[in-house]
């Protein structure tokens, strides 16, 4: 189909978004342009027939394209905004409401992304977290709230098969949540260009069941990766947001 | 006849330092196309590496990059789609749009005998000429161009350990100069249409062509300084130290914002879409109503629609940035105000289609070219919605669907628009017909690999292609559409092959003897009833107007299907007589140009007061700078203002000697104003306050400073007043003229001062 696989719970939100979209606006294109090629047609210049002299300009014209441009405002766009708020509501009220859900940390910078768990202890900045490059595994089914904060200049957390994306920038702390359905290997992409590095910014995501996880949690914590603290203040700014 | 009152000039003076708006619409022409070619080639380059990602680029791979054996590099990669973009949307489209169709139609339809200001209209060309020789320049100096996108986002292009070399700096100074470039060009157009208008040319008369052509100057006026503004902080940030965009390690101290970057940049860049689709709208307009033979169906409508989009286009900037973080429910705003612009836009389809119903459609290249821009921006339109909704633009954004859509209006429309105008205009810019079936050859082969690229872009947007990505076979889920980056690779080799028939016609009709006639598309408007090419002053009489600009297959009409709009209708005796100048003109220009100023203090002072408030530890102000200096520079500009106005008076009362003297009392405020800024900044920074020293001192020293700038200006100016009022040769009337509008600005710096001096020691 049109779109990469979908992994994510909300993620058919957006699709469904889009083929409305899709429909709505094929209709009103191929209606614009099937009548443009029929006068293109029937009207085409021929001897002994003059055009018709109309400004277009009465009343009842400008009512009537007036009409129909507002008839067409409902159809599509009040529409689409309706839906789009309502995908909205799903997508941002499971972020809220999601029960404990995983932290990570990830600061990109000139072209890697770093990448931070709080370890077993729940908690950022202690001896226990761990720290990887490049490489994220998240449990299926469980909730995943990310935060992001760039080391340089602005990149942008992208993965395709979640359908979210979410601009790191320095100086502030953005966030980003999602929950996977299904296990496997997918990319990571930046989305922001950020030098000339930017296309093989790549980093690569692991959904595992939520045993296999553990186990890939305990053994990078043993590596004793991440004992530098970012000092992000994630809980104080995650409280802010909600 | 059209030549006996020509003067005999040099060659310079008549074609090159030419101050004719006929000349010069044709040395904008000639560089956009320049340009146009240029940034086609680049094109054909990047997609031929996302078709071929690492492989030599064939025949001029090895021409053009022999250092890497035909390869494109990752850095020159950057380079390519950052010039690209910003070559073709400001020195190939803009120069054409705006330079070409705004100089030579404005005058012209609206029966002036050139613009309201020659001198400052062949010094805008200049200032765009500069312009693009920086811009080529910059490809050949230690680094190469710019590779930060024609976004030139901070704080990738604003910090020198992200963006070495001078490459991004030549092309900020080079979309300086194009800026001024423009915003003078726009003083010209506004001022022309608004004073310059034939006898009976109402505003309700002129082309929906000049229409566009004025909203888009008002747009550029409002905005390009903002843009300016946010560039010049960018060079700042860059050579001076400061930290305005920079936050984070790379920042050299505190409290720099990344993301006013982009509120300052998207608050133009919306409606830099709007001015270079405004003239196109209203060509479409004109156009389908010449060739349908038919009045434009709801003028009235069509104008007050186009007016609303302007002033919904600056409210709307925000949907640029629903991934910036910005808060879920400003987005939800700007998504309804974008949405709303659909309204006068469904208008604007639905009059051109009117136009077309029970017409006589005349199938020309124009015309063809005409139709294929409802088509286009049909496309381009709809997709926008796309990017509205929130949620949905989230996936998108960033991506070639962004890509496709803003190709289907900025560079599909615009370019379609450029050849409308071409084709249209060409016999009586040049006074030679164009060969019809090349065109109309040209429209279908462009209409076709057009399309393929364009609409392929979004198909593989869809799959979550990024944009700006040297190599898309590395990801696995770009995998499956990697036979698309092929396909439009061949598509844009052919699309840009196309364009050889195009230039093919244009030189060989340009040089080949056939002549054009006056009117061939039998036009209702004044410029076509002028010769081709019309004489110098446009007009042998200036022409007087009795109706509308789209009277064809009008019942009064005798002996042919149109009533030109200088032909007397019968059974009207009188015709609205000639507008009354509300401002007069040198006045007028000043007013517009200080709307420019006043934007760009506005983005300056708006900055400051965004990342004062974003601060945590402000310094306190009197502590640090000398109040009581400052104060006394406060009261010295504003004597200054009192010793002009009086001056104002003085030439009004045709005292020329008095003028003289208060001119002179003015200046020697002003120089004294300079002495003490001087003064006071060398003992600040003695005392060890720096423009680097923290955010304060980088918006001290960068306001204070631009203010200055403009002090200087203001004093070179009266300079030039005081010696002007010695001249013989300047009339009392002019004389007066001038130092009015000189005054308006002296004042405005005054103004300037005041707000500075409040908001830097109180705020
Ligand atoms: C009037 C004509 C055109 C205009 C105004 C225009 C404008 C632009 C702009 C503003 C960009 C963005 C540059 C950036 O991301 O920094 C761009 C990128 C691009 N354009 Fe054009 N363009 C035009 C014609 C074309 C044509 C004819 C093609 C294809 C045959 C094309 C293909 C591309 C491609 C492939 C990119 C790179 C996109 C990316 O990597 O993000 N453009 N163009
Ligand atoms: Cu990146
Ligand atoms: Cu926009």
């Amino acid at each position: 189909m049109l779109f990469p696989q979908n992994i994510s719970k909300s993620g058919e939100w957006v699709d469904r978004l889009f083929y409305l979209g899709l429909i709505l606006t094929s209709i009103a294109f191929v209606l614009v342009i099937a009548t443009l090629i029929y006068f293109l047609i029937r009207y085409r210049c021929q001897a002994n027939q003059k055009a018709y002299y109309t400004h277009g300009d009465s009343k009842k014209a400008i009512g009537l394209t007036l009409a129909l441009a507002i008839i067409v405002f409902f159809a599509i766009d009040i529409n689409l905004a309706v839906h789009d708020h309502f995908a909205w509501e799903e997508i941002w009220g499971r972020a809220t409401n999601a029960k404990n859900p995983l932290q990570i940390e990830v600061m990109p910078e000139q072209f890697a992304w770093n990448i931070r768990y709080a370890g077993n202890d729940g908690i950022f900045g202690t001896a226990d977290d761990v720290a990887t490059i490049n490489e994220m595994h998240i449990p299926v089914n469980r909730p995943i709230n990310v935060a992001l904060k760039s080391k340089d200049v602005i990149h942008s957390f992208f993965i395709p098969n979640f359908r979210i994306k979410q601009d790191a920038v320095p100086g502030l702390v953005t966030y980003l949540s999602f929950q996977a359905v299904q296990t496997g290997q997918f990319d990571i992409a930046c989305a922001e260009h950020c030098g000339l590095g930017h296309y093989r910014m790549r980093g690569q995501l692991t959904v595992e069941d939520e045993a296999a996880w553990q186990k890939w949690l305990a053994e990078k914590s043993d590596e004793n990766t991440g004992t530098e603290n970012w000092g992000w203040q994630w809980e104080a700014a995650s409280r802010e947001s909600n | 006849m059209s030549q006996t009152n020509q003067q005999k000039k040099s060659f310079i003076r008549k074609y090159i330092f030419s101050t004719d708006h006929k000349i010069i619409a044709v040395q904008y022409l000639l560089t956009g196309l320049v340009f146009l070619a240029f940034g086609g080639l680049m094109v054909f380059i990047i997609r031929w590496q996302l078709a071929y990602p690492w492989q030599p680029i064939p025949v001029i791979g090895p021409i053009m990059f022999g250092a890497s054996g035909g390869i494109v590099l990752p850095e020159v990669y950057s380079m390519l789609f950052t010039m690209h973009g910003g070559i073709m949307v400001f020195f190939a489209v803009t120069p054409i749009i705006l330079g070409a169709l705004g100089n030579f139609t404005i005058p012209l339809e609206i029966g002036a005998q050139d613009m309201a200001f020659p001198r400052l209209n062949m010094l805008s060309y200049w200032s765009l000429f500069l312009g693009s020789i920086l811009i080529i320049v910059s490809f050949f100096v230690p680094g190469g161009a710019a590779g930060s996108g024609w976004t030139i986002y901070a704080p990738l292009s604003a910090s020198l350990k992200t963006s070495p070399g001078w490459g991004q700096d030549l092309f900020i100074l080079g979309l300086t100069f194009d800026a001024v470039s423009i915003l003078m060009g726009g003083v010209n157009y506004i001022v022309t249409i608004m004073n310059l208008r034939a006898p009976g040319m109402s505003f309700g008369r002129m082309p929906l062509t000049n229409w566009g052509l004025f909203y888009s100057s008002v747009l550029n006026t409002l905005w390009l300084p903002l843009v300016a503004a946010a560039l010049f902080m960018v060079l700042f940030d860059r050579r001076l130290g400061t930290a305005f965009f920079l936050a984070g390690p790379l920042a050299p101290h505190e409290g720099g914002q990344v993301l006013l970057y982009q509120h300052l940049f998207w608050g133009f860049g919306h409606p830099e879409v709007y001015i270079l689709i405004l003239p196109v709208w209203g060509l479409v307009g004109d156009l389908l109503s010449v060739f349908s033979r038919k009045p434009a169906f709801g003028y009235k409508a069509t104008v007050i629609s186009m007016g609303a989009i302007v002033t919904l286009s600056g409210i709307v900037w925000g949907h640029h940035m629903f991934t910036s973080g910005m808060n879920p429910l400003v987005g939800k705003a700007f998504m309804l105000l974008t949405i709303t612009i659909s309204v006068p836009t469904a208008v604007l389809f639905l009059n051109w289609l009117g136009t077309l119903w029970r017409g006589s459609i005349h199938m020309t290249a124009p015309m063809l070219f005409t139709l294929g821009i409802v088509f286009v921006f049909g496309i381009g339109g709809l997709t926008g919605l796309f990017h509205a909704m929130q949620v949905f633009d989230i996936y998108i954004h960033d991506t070639y669907f962004v890509v496709g859509h803003f190709h289907y209006t900025l560079a599909a429309s615009v370019l379609f628009g450029v050849f409308a105008f071409v084709y249209f205009w060409f016999p009586k810019i040049f006074g030679k017909p164009m060969l019809e079936k090349i065109g109309k050859i040209h429209f279908w082969l462009t209409f076709v690999f057009l399309n393929c690229v364009f609409f392929s872009m979004m198909r593989v947007g869809l799959a979550g292609h990024m944009r700006r990505i040297a190599d898309p076979t590395a990801y696995a889920f770009l995998k499956p559409i990697q036979s698309w980056n092929v396909f439009m690779g061949w598509a844009a080799l052919f699309l840009v092959l196309s364009q050889f028939l195009f230039f093919f016609n244009f030189f060989y009709s340009l040089f080949r003897k056939k002549k054009a006639i006056h009117n061939p598309w039998n036009v209702c408007t004044l410029a076509w009833t002028t010769t081709s090419p019309p004489p110098v002053h446009n007009f042998e009489k200036v022409p007087t107007v009795y109706g509308g600009p789209h009277e064809y297959s009008s019942p009064e009409a005798k002996d042919k299907d149109f009533l030109p709009q200088s032909e007397p209708r019968s059974g009207q005796t009188a015709y609205p007589g000639k507008a009354a100048q509300v401002v007069p003109t040198p006045k007028l220009g000043m007013w517009v140009f200080l709307i420019s100023e006043i934007m760009l203090f506005a983005g300056l002072i708006g900055s400051y007061i965004v990342l004062r408030l974003g601060s945590y530890d402000w310094p306190h102000p009197g502590e640090i700078l000398n109040t009581s200096l400052l104060g006394i520079n406060t009261f010295v500009l504003i004597t200054s203002s009192l010793t002009l106005v009086l001056g104002v008076n003085a030439v009004q009362n045709r005292d020329v000697p008095s003028l003289k003297k208060y001119l002179l009392a003015t200046i020697a405020l002003g120089l004294t104003f300079l002495v003490i800024k001087g003064f006071d900044y060398s003992h600040m920074w003695h005392e060890g306050f720096t423009i680097t020293t923290n955010l304060f001192g980088s918006c001290y020293y960068m306001l204070t400073g631009f203010h200055a700038l403009h002090v200087f200006s203001g004093v070179i100016l009266l300079t030039y007043l005081w010696f002007a009022a010695s001249f013989k040769s300047v009339t009392q009337e002019v004389l007066s003229g001038r130092v009015e509008a000189s005054g308006l600005y002296w004042h405005f710096i005054d103004i300037v001062w005041v707000v500075l001096f409040a908001i830097l020691c109180l705020l």
